[in-house]
């Protein structure tokens, strides 16, 4: 196969704006989120379940820095048989099934993600689409099999080009997805222009699922902790703190010439 | 004359039981993360611009990515299970996350610079 020869006026007018505009959508996306974002109302039920379950939690995992008598007590306090917190929280907690239609705030919530991050998708996406369609951009360098070429070279189904081609809306869907790494560079670790893990959360309906059913929680915690043991790590810590030598039980005393 | 001997019965545990803390683990991890992803996109770039193709761009991601790998673990120095659970975490985290990165600014250069 021949080398084709692409204007340059693609690579200006074309190649460059496409990765101009989806890196600059993102950062926008980015500010606009934390704009339209509201404070989350929290109830103080909902605190007060969550800070248990933190704190079971914390037990489980480091009870065993603690005296067993002290992990003990703490335990008891969770999961006494009649009148533990956890025990008690598991049976008598109603699961407040909330439908999110009928609450306004969850759903100016639900729009404000819908619009920060699908209608961007579908407005740019549809734009360039109309825009910059049609023109082959680029060329990866390196060879491709014959089954990338749907997914590389969108918009112009030529059969005998080489897969290795990369067609302008897919040069645009390459931007979306790659440049994701590029704004944990820039805008920092939990940036809101990472549209892809809030769609894959609107997918699976994770999203919203969220703290709804406590019960639930509560039910997984307290088996949990019911099968942790007590279990001290910090034997003979002494020792090791004052390096002396140990305590006279364990030793004993042999005299040969008795 | 006697001759008295204290033996010493008690064991030592075995293995030191070591607390980390999660937000710190967290925080360390995410700057790997950073200079894996700042290393793709420089070494992404210097490949485009050097017009590698084919193997050869693979392979100069791999050498560059162990070359950061043989950075970081002289930072972490013989202290580095201080910062880190596992040693493997400094050579091999993000290794292939970092590809994508490396091929998108692979690509975008070898694109402006030899395709045209």
């Amino acid at each position: 196969m021949a080398e084709l020869l692409l204007d340059s006026d693609i690579r200006l007018w074309v190649f460059l704006p496409i990765v101009i505009i989806t890196f600059l959508v993102g950062i926008i996306r980015h500010y606009v989120t934390i704009l339209l974002s509201s404070d989350k109302k929290t109830e103080l039920e909902q605190v007060k379940d969550s800070h248990a379950l933190i704190r079971s939690r914390i037990l489980r995992e480091n009870g065993k820095f603690i005296p067993k008598h002290s992990f003990l007590t703490r335990k008891s306090f969770f999961n006494h048989e009649q009148n533990g917190y956890l025990t008690k929280a598991k049976t008598e907690r109603e699961a407040p099934v909330k439908n999110p239609m009928t609450d306004p705030s969850m759903m100016t919530d639900m729009l404000k993600g819908n619009v920060t991050n699908m209608l961007p998708m579908i407005v740019i996406g549809g734009w360039i689409n109309w825009a910059f369609s049609g023109f082959l951009t680029t060329k990866v360098p390196f060879p491709l099999t014959f089954r990338f070429k749907p997914m590389l070279q969108r918009g112009v189904e030529l059969i005998s080009l080489d897969a290795s081609w990369v067609s302008s809306a897919s040069w645009y869907f390459l931007n979306v997805f790659g440049l994701r790494s590029m704004y944990t560079l820039i805008l920092g670790q939990d940036n809101a222009a990472d549209q892809t893990k809030a769609m894959q959360e609107q997918f699976s309906g994770a999203g919203m699922a969220g703290p709804q059913d406590p019960q639930k929680a509560f039910k997984a915690e307290w088996e949990a902790l019911e099968i942790c043991n007590h279990q001290w790590a910090l034997q003979g810590v002494e020792e090791d703190v004052t390096g002396q030598i140990i305590p006279p039980e364990t030793i004993y005393i042999k005299d040969k010439f008795a | 004359m006697a001759t008295t001997i204290a033996v010493k019965t008690k064991q030592k545990t075995k293995r030191e039981p070591t607390a980390y803390n999660e937000m710190a683990v967290r925080q360390n991890n995410g700057i790997l993360d950073y200079c894996r992803t700042s290393m793709s996109s420089l070494s992404g770039g210097a490949a485009g611009i050097l017009g590698l193709t084919g193997l050869y761009g693979f392979a100069f991601y791999f050498l560059m990515a162990f070359v950061l790998s043989f950075f970081l673990l002289m930072k972490a120095g013989t202290s580095w299970n201080k910062f880190f659970i596992s040693r493997n975490d400094l050579i091999t985290k993000g290794l292939f996350g970092g590809l994508f990165t490396y091929v998108l600014c692979w690509t975008f250069l070898y694109g402006m610079v030899h395709v045209y």
